[in-house]
């Protein structure tokens, strides 16, 4: 409280709930999101049993969001679940540090493959594009985090897309904590998603610049247990079983 | 193609019309305007009534008085030029939003996307007479598809009276008008009268590389304008203000980093407003106000303009680094005195990196960051690994917002089996060992330990490439014990086992 009335903008007079109210879903839009009116509009990905883990039927807009699980988990299913419903809407990026994407399998997921743009920040490809420069945003002998972290920086501040994936499967390290946060800055004012793609118990996001992290296991017959582990927008600990073939 | 159309004001005599806007008498009487005081000085400029009575600019001023005794002769005033200019320039603000002024009598006006203000450019044309006219100042109009050709439109209407010259139609009206019009230093202009060219429509039949080729730095100039292509930057006048932004914090920053992100982003979002009029700026103020109710103020200079906050962010990074802050940052206000227009070599420099210059100045990194960017398109479907390739993103000429409309088509169906939900592609894939002992099937994963499989399918046979690189291959979807499932085949002519990607 003494931090909030040192600040010029907020009198004593002005410590109205509502004032206070308006003031964080400005700086911290997820503190207030039961009530404010923003996260009404989600990303919704069509499967009933996922959506409902959010109060908003739906991912919020906005958030960095973490997806991990261990080897084979069914993390990469339930990441491609996801992005069938939001290429409906617009169009993805996807940072590929590992060059092991393979569009074929998402397309038979429901992705719409020409709403996906593919970024190597490690420079990895496959093909004869394997000489194509990487993702480095003009910035001289930057390291692949901070050149793929700018870059999707940029392309929400340019509408380029709408939801960027960070695929850091078998990626050591830890992403930069200031660029991490700009970057969330950045998310929140295009109300757009970040969804990062990690191994499980790897240390890459630090636990605070995420507002949902949920882990996910293979079930029985092809379904995924997902549960969320951690969250600022949902609850903690609610599970769900989604089903790969609905 | 271009669809950007510019009107060109032109009021002629400039400097003596200065004159007559203070004094309306002077109207309509023979009137030149000199340089100096000096008997010997020359003029430069003579108005229509003083040429009619045999007066002419090659003559000093005691020549002119002699030719015509009731010539009035003025000394010209720049400042009140400026003023003038100024004056006009914001009358026709009133009418476009973008106005280029060069202090000497033209103005360039942005007339594009102007339909739904006025009913047709000619409308356009009357509104730039009368406004200009409602000053007592005579006035030619000319609206073309570059300032070139509009200027050249102005220049030959007569007074008060504008011309219309349609797009892509600039070649076509500058085909009979004399070479005089070009802007070309006075030698270009003798070179072409020794050639016998006298039209600017006979400058089109030489090759551009004959042209610069015997003219020099101008010679491609000339062709290009000949041939009615203008690529003048258009720099309209805008207001300079100071810019300023306020973040105050909930909760007090006391790391230097975060100090940094927030200014950052302040000066993004204000460089964002500048590059629409095409400005820079070459310092930037930081006041950090702290909890202590103390302010402290950082003023941060480059040696040249930059429209690029990450120059400023590095000085000022390394200007924090020398300083210790008493207190946690409650507040920060980050101001630009003073916005000018990037100059010249700057915006060269982008044009030549790629894209039109206006979008190179307007999203600067948007270029940076489309460059690296790649979708997949289907390439060679015989191997999985050669199935795609990435190729350039083709994105519209705007930027567009990604809030678009619902797909209309159907959603793609959802592949019903097991096989490729979910598979990572693992390149290159590593080689592998499969052992079937007492009827158990062991497979080496990728930590290198040998996991009894539960299920298996295939095999799949795979095989060609017999014109370039062959390959011939058992393919099997293989699940662990622990519900591990790898995409593994059998390399015929290697005879080894490799597992190339994972169900994820």
């Amino acid at each position: 409280m003494a931090d909030m009335e040192s600040t010029s903008q907020v009198t004593p007079g002005d410590l109205s709930p509502d004032n206070l109210k308006n003031l964080l879903a400005r700086k911290w839009p997820e503190a207030v999101y039961s009530e404010s009116s923003w996260v009404e509009a989600a990303f919704v990905t069509g499967h009933p049993a996922f959506d409902s883990l959010f109060p908003a039927t739906g991912i919020p807009y906005g958030q960095l969001i973490e997806i991990t699980g261990d080897i084979a988990s069914g993390k990469t299913s339930l990441l491609f679940l996801l992005l069938s419903g939001i290429t409906r809407k617009g169009t993805v990026a996807y940072l590929d540090f590992s060059g092991s994407f393979f569009p074929a399998a998402t397309t038979a997921c429901g992705v719409d493959i020409k709403r996906v743009i593919v970024l190597h920040p490690n420079g990895q490809t496959h093909n004869e594009t394997a000489s194509r420069p990487t993702a480095n945003c003009g910035a001289p002998s930057s390291s692949p985090f901070t050149n793929a972290l700018r870059s999707a920086e940029l392309i929400f501040r340019h509408h380029l897309a709408c939801c960027v994936v960070f695929d850091l499967i078998g990626e050591r390290g830890q992403l930069p904590l200031t660029l991490l946060h700009r970057l969330r800055m950045q998310t929140v004012r295009a109300k757009a998603l970040v969804i990062f793609l990690t191994e499980y118990q790897s240390s890459l996001i630090p636990a605070s610049t995420t507002s949902l992290k949920l882990h996910v296991e293979r079930g029985e017959s092809g379904s995924l247990n997902v549960s969320v582990v951690r969250s600022r927008i949902s609850q903690e600990g609610i599970k769900a079983e989604v089903r790969l073939h609905e | 193609m271009n669809n950007c159309r510019y009107a060109c004001a032109v009021i002629p005599d400039f400097p003596a019309a200065v004159w007559i806007y203070q004094d309306p008498m002077l109207a309509n009487r023979p009137m030149a305007i000199a340089e100096t005081e000096k008997a010997a000085s020359p003029l430069v400029v003579c108005t229509a009534e003083a040429l009619r009575d045999g007066v002419t600019t090659v003559m000093t001023a005691a020549q002119a008085h002699s030719r015509c005794p009731d010539l009035i002769i003025k000394l010209r005033d720049h400042q009140k030029e400026t003023e003038l200019s100024g004056l006009i320039l914001k009358k026709l603000q009133t009418l476009s939003p973008l106005v280029e002024s060069d202090t000497k009598g033209i103005f360039s006006l942005d007339a594009s996307g102007l339909r739904f203000i006025y009913r047709d450019e000619a409308e356009f044309g009357e509104k730039i007479i009368a406004t200009i006219n409602t000053l007592g100042l005579p006035v030619r109009i000319g609206i073309a598809g570059n300032k070139f050709t509009a200027h050249v439109a102005a220049i030959s209407s007569p007074l008060s009276r504008y011309t219309i010259v349609p797009s892509g139609s600039e070649q076509e009206f500058l085909t009979n008008l004399p070479v005089e019009h070009l802007p070309l230093a006075e030698e270009t202009h003798d070179k072409l009268r020794d050639l016998g060219l006298k039209k600017i429509g006979q400058l089109t039949v030489f090759p551009a590389n004959e042209i610069t080729e015997r003219f020099g730095a101008e010679g491609a100039l000339l062709s290009q304008l000949a041939a009615g292509i203008d690529r003048s930057f258009f720099l309209p006048d805008t207001p300079v203000e100071p810019i300023s932004q306020t973040i105050p914090f909930i909760f007090s920053i006391a790391d230097s980093g975060m100090l940094i992100a927030h200014t950052e982003q302040l000066l993004a979002d204000m460089f964002h407003h500048l590059q629409r009029s095409g400005q820079a700026y070459t310092t930037f103020t930081l006041i950090c106000r702290l909890e202590d109710k103390s302010t402290i103020p950082f003023a941060i200079t480059l040696d040249r303009p930059s429209a690029a906050p990450t120059l400023f962010i590095r000085q000022l990074r390394l200007t924090l680094e020398k300083t210790v802050l008493p207190s946690p940052v409650t507040e920060i206000t980050v101001t630009i005195p003073e916005p000018i227009p990037l100059i010249m070599e700057q915006t060269e420099l982008q044009r030549k990196a790629g894209g039109s210059v206006s979008r190179a100045q307007k999203f600067p990194s948007a270029l940076k960051i489309q460059s690296s960017m790649y979708t997949p398109e289907i390439h060679e479907t015989h191997l999985p690994e050669t199935a795609f390739r990435l190729a350039p993103v083709r994105f519209p000429q705007r930027a567009r917002k990604y809030e678009i409309s619902e797909h209309q088509q159907p959603r793609p169906q959802t592949f019903t089996g097991h096989a490729v939900t979910g598979l990572r592609l693992l390149h290159p894939p590593f080689a592998s060992k499969v052992v079937t002992e007492r009827g158990r099937t062991l497979l080496w994963t990728a930590v290198k330990q040998p996991q009894p499989v539960a299920r298996k399918q295939g095999p799949w046979k795979l095989s060609g490439g017999w014109w370039s690189g062959p390959f011939d291959r058992f393919y099997y979807e293989m699940q662990t014990v622990d519900r591990q499932c790898y995409l593994v085949y059998f390399d015929r002519l290697m005879s080894q086992w490799f597992v190339q990607g994972v169900f994820d």
